[in-house]
């Protein structure tokens, strides 16, 4: 007996060895690969950034996520490719991470390994939370050089520009021409108030018998809903991080008109309605106005057999409200001078105007400089179709997305509280009181930092 | 390794070369079995235990923003995840989920088991429409169902519109989402556990089926005293293993809802899910980790024991 387990040992502790030998002998030649090629680079940086095409590339991953319909992957990948054959001393590789928030967990993930991706387009609001980490450096070079919408680089946090704008987006208001034609509304703009909003909406119904508006109402709600609360005089957090107005006397009376679009006027469906499928109802005839965002447009576009028209967000008062979503790309921290160098070109190339404007022409994303609509080929793009100006219209009055610390739960708090007063379990006020009260908790911490 | 350690104290012996020959064979048989599970036991400690223990190690220790170790908390990580109102929701969720789906989803297995045991039941179409869902990856048919769902342009919408129920969206609200899930569940589920109460059913052996038949044609009294204590052992594990699956489902919560509207449908493996990788919050998703795996050892541990105890043997 004693033999035989002594035996089953010893093979338990080889091939143990084994194993920890084959995980060693993986992580190897990474290792090696990036010490060579950050030396290659060391010699070429010396003398000029691309000129040496005979040492090895400075090679780097990429991650992004793809957060609106379409076949973008594919649409970055030739991106990207176009860049490493004009830079024959760089090679990124692309990595598509899934969706905003798996891309900000893969990112995160490999914080905590050591070993984060040199670069990575997240969210715009992640700033501080990737603040926390201690896993971003500023890129005020870029932006500052880069001449871009400044309500994109809004709120400048802790006196740095932390990521160079790339893919965002706008709410907007879609609707229906011709529906619009057959109640006898003027079809060449959409409701400018709110109040025309629901009249519309209502004329449409009665006349036509299809639903008024519908605004989705899953998943990241708060984002559809702020432009109502901004209109009414509040956003729903401050730009420090810490600060939110979820009880705000704006917030509460922008909720108090959602649930009047469906109750008290009934021209919106009762209840949650699913970001995914608000576009298919508006491209099915089934729904004469949506919000959504402006990336959805070209997907929008496509698929619907009738005039289009987007328009700004109706306006309960005197000035134009939005807001702004989508990703920016960061640069992160605890990578080589190398490899941070040729993040750099690779970022300034990406966010150019040729690559900005072509990124949006293909995807719908509003362009991130003024100079991207001057690009030729947008030119004739927005010639075409001139739905695409409406976005960047909208950019002198959009305010900033919610964001904060602990950002996801922030948002799951603010997200829970709309949807219980849309499902009639709680009223407005409790509803809000409360969550204001959990996200100052969340808070807490942070706000003595 | 252990062959070349082993090999030297065997040549000192003195002997003849008749005597190593046939031992060679019988030491590689004794070893084999080893060296067979060297590698999954290896890849399991490495990939199983180490993982296990380094857990439930952390959630005592205070971690930062980048999940390392900063200091010991004592039980503070368990405090903060019994303060989070949502984790409180989320156990009420998971009661309400585990409960509503173990009792459907073993009384339909049941009825589908009389059913396929009897003559008549068991068309071989019948069986591949039925077992269908079975074998079909979660995440695929949660996808199916969202469809089926989606107001207004799903089939299941556009059924009850035909029925005059208008705007009705199964998946909008709290109750009826989590309705859906337990029904999803048992869709699933009971054709699997079906299969293991029909092999319960087919190991009574013909002379007891025959027996019972002369002795008590109606059935009835015959199957409450002899068919259903027979099956207990059987029914005990399928009620035992669908309550784990019940309590580890997150698949469809994560293609369907989320966890929303409301927080109505946080089960509380989606509630651990969101802890650590979307909430980054370390301590906390530890303590719920080891909690849930102490529970469910606990659970499994008893309920095997419990299964040997009452197995019912034919001698």
């Amino acid at each position: 007996m004693r033999p035989i387990g002594m035996r089953s040992v010893l093979a338990a502790v080889g091939a143990l060895a084994l194993l920890v030998a084959g995980c060693g002998g993986a992580a190897a030649p990474a290792s090696t690969g990036s010490a060579s090629s950050s030396a290659g680079s060391g010699s070429g940086s010396g003398t000029s950034s691309s000129a040496q095409p005979s040492s090895q590339p400075v090679a780097f991953d990429f991650d992004y996520p793809v957060g609106v319909s379409g076949p973008l992957a594919t649409i970055m990948t030739n991106l990207v490719n176009q860049f490493n054959s004009t830079h024959p001393g760089i090679k990124v590789t692309p990595v598509f991470a899934g969706s905003y928030q798996q891309t900000l967990a893969k990112v995160e993930t490999g914080i905590q390994a050591g070993n984060p991706p040199p670069v990575a387009v997240l969210n715009h609001t992640a700033v501080f939370d990737l603040l926390h980490l201690q896993a971003i450096q500023p890129l005020d070079s870029i932006v500052q050089a880069g001449n871009f919408y400044p309500a994109m680089l809004k709120p400048e946090v802790q006196g740095h520009y932390w990521s160079a704008p790339f893919q965002r987006s706008t709410v907007v208001l879609y609707y229906n021409k011709d529906l619009f034609q057959k109640a006898g509304l003027d079809p060449s703009h959409g409701p400018a108030t709110l109040s025309q909003l629901v009249s519309d909406a209502q004329a449409i119904q009665q006349k036509t018998g299809v639903t008024g508006i519908e605004i989705p109402s899953d998943g990241t709600v708060y984002w559809e809903f702020q432009p109502f609360a901004i209109d009414q005089g509040s956003n729903l957090a401050g730009s420090n991080g810490t600060t939110t107005y979820f009880n705000s006397p704006a917030v509460q009376a922008g909720l108090q008109f959602w649930m009047d679009l469906s109750h008290k006027y009934k021209v919106e469906p009762v209840g949650i309605l699913p970001w995914n499928t608000v576009p298919n109802d508006f491209e099915a005839g089934k729904t004469a106005m949506i919000v959504h965002s402006s990336g959805s447009l070209a997907s929008i576009l496509q698929n619907s057999k009738f005039q289009v028209g987007v328009a700004f967000m109706p306006k309960g008062t005197a000035t134009d409200v939005t807001n702004l979503g989508g990703g920016d790309f960061y640069l992160m921290k605890g990578i080589s001078p190398a490899v941070q160098q040729a993040a750099i070109t690779f970022i300034k190339w990406m966010t150019a105007p040729d690559q900005a404007a072509s990124w949006s022409m293909q995807t719908g994303y509003v362009a991130v400089s003024p100079a991207d609509y001057q690009v030729p080929a947008m030119v004739a793009y927005t010639k075409k179709y001139p739905q695409a100006l409406v976005a960047p219209a909208q950019l002198q009055y959009a305010e900033p997305e919610l964001s904060t610390y602990q950002l996801n739960q922030i948002q799951d708090t603010f997200d829970s509280a709309v949807q219980s007063v849309l499902d009639g379990q709680s009223t407005i006020k409790a509803a809000l009181d409360k969550a204001q009260q959990q996200a100052q908790s969340i808070l807490a911490p942070y706000k003595t930092q | 390794m252990s062959r070349t350690a082993a090999a030297p104290e065997r040549k000192s012996l003195p002997g003849e070369p008749a005597v190593p020959a046939p031992r060679a064979p019988r030491r590689l048989a004794s070893v084999g079995p080893y060296a067979v599970m060297a590698l999954p036991a290896a890849l399991v400690i490495a990939f199983v235990a180490i993982p296990i223990v380094e857990t439930a190690v952390k959630s005592f220790d205070q971690l930062g923003p980048r999940g390392q170790v900063t200091g010991f908390a004592g039980l503070l990580n368990y405090r903060s995840l019994f303060a989070q109102p949502v984790f409180i929701i989320s156990l009420q969720n998971t009661l309400t989920y585990a409960v509503a789906a173990v009792v459907l989803c073993v009384a339909v297995a049941f009825v589908l088991a009389q059913l396929l045991s009897s003559r008549a039941g068991a068309s071989r179409p019948l069986l591949v429409s039925i077992f269908s869902p079975t074998v079909m990856p979660m995440i695929a048919a949660a996808n199916i169902w969202l469809y089926f769902l989606a107001p207004r342009i799903g089939l299941f919408g556009q059924l009850l519109s035909a029925l005059g129920l208008h705007g009705t969206n199964l998946l909008g609200e709290p109750g009826s989402a989590l309705g859906v899930l337990v029904a999803l569940f048992v869709w699933k589920f009971a054709p699997y556990f079906a299969l293991f109460i029909m092999a319960g059913l087919q190991a009574i052996p013909q002379s007891v089926r025959e027996a019972l038949r002369t002795e008590d044609p109606t059935g009835w009294y015959a199957f409450r005293r002899v068919v259903l204590p027979m099956l207990a052992p059987m029914m005990a594990f399928v009620t035992t293993m669908a309550l784990l699956y019940s309590v580890e489902t997150i698949d469809p919560v994560y293609v369907m809802t989320q966890g929303g509207p409301n927080n109505g449908t946080t089960l509380v493996m989606f509630y651990l899910y969101q802890l650590g990788f979307n909430y980054f919050s370390w301590g906390p998703a530890a303590a719920l980790s080891a909690l849930l795996m102490g529970s469910l050892s606990t659970l499994s541990g008893l309920s095997l024991i419990g299964l040997e105890r009452r197995a019912f043997h034919w001698q």
